[in-house]
């Protein structure tokens, strides 16, 4: 047994590169992923050390000013504050919630289950500044066809429902009803891959539909729900678009500023005043945080642990 | 072996970034002037669609120049990020735009290093003859930067016949407004003695009062100073006003404003000059109400007590450019003088120029039978178009997007304006200082002598 191990991994060393059908379907997206991610990366290095803001960029020029400028400025804590109170309730709430959707669907495998699936996909479906447009109009008493309900609440202006109190709710509202349909339907997939045979043994078991979903199906799709929340704190540290619709469109009556979140100021500092080489050391800042997170939990938490084990 | 090729193409990768970086290396800055001057060079201006009418009309009046002049309409509000962005490549900048009113503070820096002098291409003659301080901004020095399209200044739009109804006299003052009021809600409580756009009615009660808020004092210079006292008074009055339900201020093209204005319980609008034309009539009122005729009235704002005449601001108002890049500049200048000399005398809005303003007036006044007395509506028009206290408010500093957290709170009743005014200082010194100013925090600069 030992031996047939061993000769297994061997050969596993010793096998040569074969270029089969799965490169080819991957190179497509390995083609994009380095014009659109890593060169990017890279000139994101070279810009945060260039200097901005006569007429033509200065390659080198800029040494550590940029990272000094950013680093030491009091907006950083700020907008990071923001996301993270943002972050803060925006992961428990779709994790639990995309979660527990999917679970209870997965209950009712028949057509009103196929059918809430797919109106819980749709708005993930529309672009997420178009998401931002709708909502900020459902919300104005003014002309909101809901008017008359909100109206009820003693709201006359956009700025009675969005204002700075409840702004965070407001956006988790949308960024959940958005992107939740979009991870309900992988978790269906997961759902659907689950060995018939666990199933069965649970219901033997005398396990009901609740306890099902929570002891048995949970864990096996743990791996998908565990990606998604990498997913979920990498959207939510690059914040941007809800944000950014509220700000520009609500204008004087926006309980945001400009810079309320790190990719906004980012955005402010390049649109602005061209400072290429101080909003790509806060984009870096972002990549790293983001790096951090998604290798944590990759390592934490196993979420590439498999049953089988290969050398 | 799959790793080493991975590792080894990324290599390849930062090499050839470094390589292509070191090749793009800055073009020789041009130093000051023009380029070269080319009297056949076409040009490109940039307009918006509803310049597209207007700006063929050059080409039509003169067709030899016109040939040369191709017109771009798209939003001139990327203008400033635009150029930004061509300045990396060293091509692509439209030889003019139309632009917002704040087009120039915009982007007289370095960084944008676009606008061209129209000083040397335009007759003197005509530009002194565009209304007093509606080229305050674009005058850098001795260089004229922009030419101003149009003007959007405030004037007091009122409900005539209700104001005769009740044998109202418009007040002139401030502190006449507010007397108004307070007798006006102890006999006609269901009226609504004044309503306004709240961020814009709050700007223009501190610019009546002369406070500095954001004034351009010098190349690169900035005062930020929204806590002078002149703020301070304003907005007290403000506080009180809106704290004795006298002066409503909220969104005037939402139901909340549209529907005290149509049950015909209001009698002060205090608005820009195309508020009547364009929201009052249309939004508010069906223009062919036969009730409608005759009905709205048109004053100079109030002045505080001890002015010799109010000093309002404006609500709009754009502006054309030249870039120093273009090959062209005359024929350039030749056609922005065209646009806000000519054909703005047909336009919609108040123009800037005195002698076009004159025709427009003449012309258009008579067209407006919403109003009461259309002869008195032009000369109040022509006489607040030259009191407007430019001296601040067109920064490069967005005061708008910045009052509106702050604006959020006093909604939310957590500040007055009074205590707003502390906030958006804080607010302002520090939009000022992400752009790179670093503002003077005391004083004030009234008009230099002229």
């Amino acid at each position: 047994m030992q031996e047939a191990v061993a000769k297994v991994s061997k050969s596993a060393k010793r096998r040569p590169f074969q270029f089969n059908s799965a490169i080819l379907l991957g190179i497509p997206y390995i083609a994009f992923m380095v014009i659109f991610g890593i060169v990017p990366m890279i000139l994101a290095i070279i810009f945060s050390f260039s200097k901005y803001g006569n007429y033509q960029p200065e390659y080198f020029a800029a040494g550590l000013s940029n990272y000094i400028a950013i680093l030491t400025d009091p907006q950083l804590l700020i907008s990071f504050g923001n996301i993270l109170k943002f972050g803060a309730i925006m992961l428990p709430v779709s994790f639990i919630g995309a979660l527990a959707i999917a679970l209870i669907l997965d209950l009712a495998d028949d057509r009103f289950g196929g059918f809430m699936r797919t109106v819980y996909f749709i708005p993930g479906a529309i672009t997420l500044p178009a998401v931002a447009l709708i909502a900020i109009f459902m919300f104005d008493p003014g002309i909101s066809p809901f008017g008359f309900l909100l109206k009820l609440t003693g709201a006359k202006i956009a700025g009675d429902i969005l204002n700075n109190k409840t702004l965070i709710y407001f956006m988790v509202l949308l960024r959940f009803f958005a992107s939740s349909g979009g991870w309900i339907a992988v978790f269906y997939g997961a759902l659907t891959g689950i060995n018939r045979e666990v199933i069965e043994a649970g219901m033997i078991d005398g396990c009901n539909p609740w306890q099902m979903a929570y002891y048995i199906k949970r864990p096996l799709i743990m791996g998908y729900a565990l990606f998604m929340l990498i997913n979920l704190t990498i959207q939510s540290l690059q914040l941007f678009a809800e944000p950014f619709i509220i700000q520009t469109s609500l204008r004087t009556g926006s309980p945001i500023d400009p810079y309320w979140s790190p990719n906004m100021w980012s955005a402010f500092l390049t649109i602005r005043t061209g400072d290429f080489g101080k909003s790509a050391v806060i984009s870096l800042i972002m990549l790293l945080i983001s790096l951090v997170a998604a290798v944590f939990i990759v390592t934490r938490t196993g979420m590439f642990k498999t049953d089988v084990v290969r050398n | 072996m799959f790793k080493k090729s991975v590792f080894s193409v990324l290599n390849a990768l930062i090499i050839l970034t470094f390589v292509l970086s070191a090749c793009s290396s800055p073009a020789a800055p041009q130093e000051g002037g023009a380029a070269p001057a080319d009297a056949n060079a076409p040009i490109e201006v940039w307009i918006d669609a509803a310049r597209e009418e207007s700006a063929g009309k050059f080409v039509d009046a003169y067709p030899d120049k016109g040939k040369l002049v191709s017109l771009t309409t798209t939003d001139y509000g990327q203008l400033p990020q635009k150029i930004l962005f061509w300045n990396n490549v060293g091509s692509g900048w439209p030889d003019a735009s139309f632009g917002g009113p704040q087009i120039v503070p915009l982007i007289n820096d370095a960084a944008h290093d676009y606008l061209g002098d129209l000083a040397p291409y335009v007759d003197p003659n005509i530009v002194k003859d565009f209304a007093p301080g509606s080229l305050q901004n674009c005058w850098d020095g001795t260089k004229l930067y922009c030419l101003r399209n149009d003007l959007a200044h405030f004037v007091l739009w009122y409900n005539a016949t209700k104001a005769n109804e009740l044998g109202i006299e418009i007040p002139e003052t401030y502190e006449d407004l507010q007397a108004t009021c307070a007798s006006l809600k102890q006999s006609n409580p269901e009226i609504q003695c004044a309503l306004g756009q709240q961020d814009v009615s709050f700007f223009n009660i501190l610019v009546s009062n002369q406070c500095p808020f954001q004034q351009i004092i010098g190349a690169g210079e900035l005062r930020i100073n929204a806590t002078h006292e002149n703020c301070i008074k304003a907005a007290q009055w403000l506080d009180q006003m809106s704290q004795d339900g006298y002066y409503k201020l909220t969104d005037m093209f939402g139901t909340d404003a549209s529907d005290i204005v149509k049950s015909d319980n209001w009698l002060f609008i205090p608005s820009s000059s195309w508020f009547g034309d364009y929201v009052i009539k249309g939004t508010y009122y069906d223009a062919a109400d036969p009730n409608f005729e005759g009905k709205i009235g048109v004053a100079p704002m109030p002045k505080w007590e001890g002015q010799e005449h109010p000093w309002v601001f404006w609500w709009g108002g754009a502006a054309w450019v030249m870039s120093r890049h273009t090959q062209n500049p005359q024929l350039t200048a030749d056609f922005l003088t065209y646009m806000t000399t000519d054909v703005i005398k047909e336009q919609g809005t108040y123009p800037a120029y005195m002698p076009a303003a004159d025709e427009w007036l003449k012309s258009r006044m008579p067209t407006l039978t919403y109003l009461e007395d259309t002869t008195k509506a032009g000369e109040v028009l022509k006489s607040e178009a030259g009191h407007m206290w430019t001296m601040a408010t067109e920064g490069p500093v967005d005061i708008g997007a910045i009052f509106g957290p702050i604006l959020t709170k006093i909604n939310a009743g957590e500040l007055n304006y009074e205590a707003a005014l502390a906030e958006w200082q804080a607010a302002l010194v520090d939009g000022a200082g992400k752009l790179g100013y670093t503002p003077v925090t005391t004083g004030l600069d009234d008009f230099p002598s002229q």
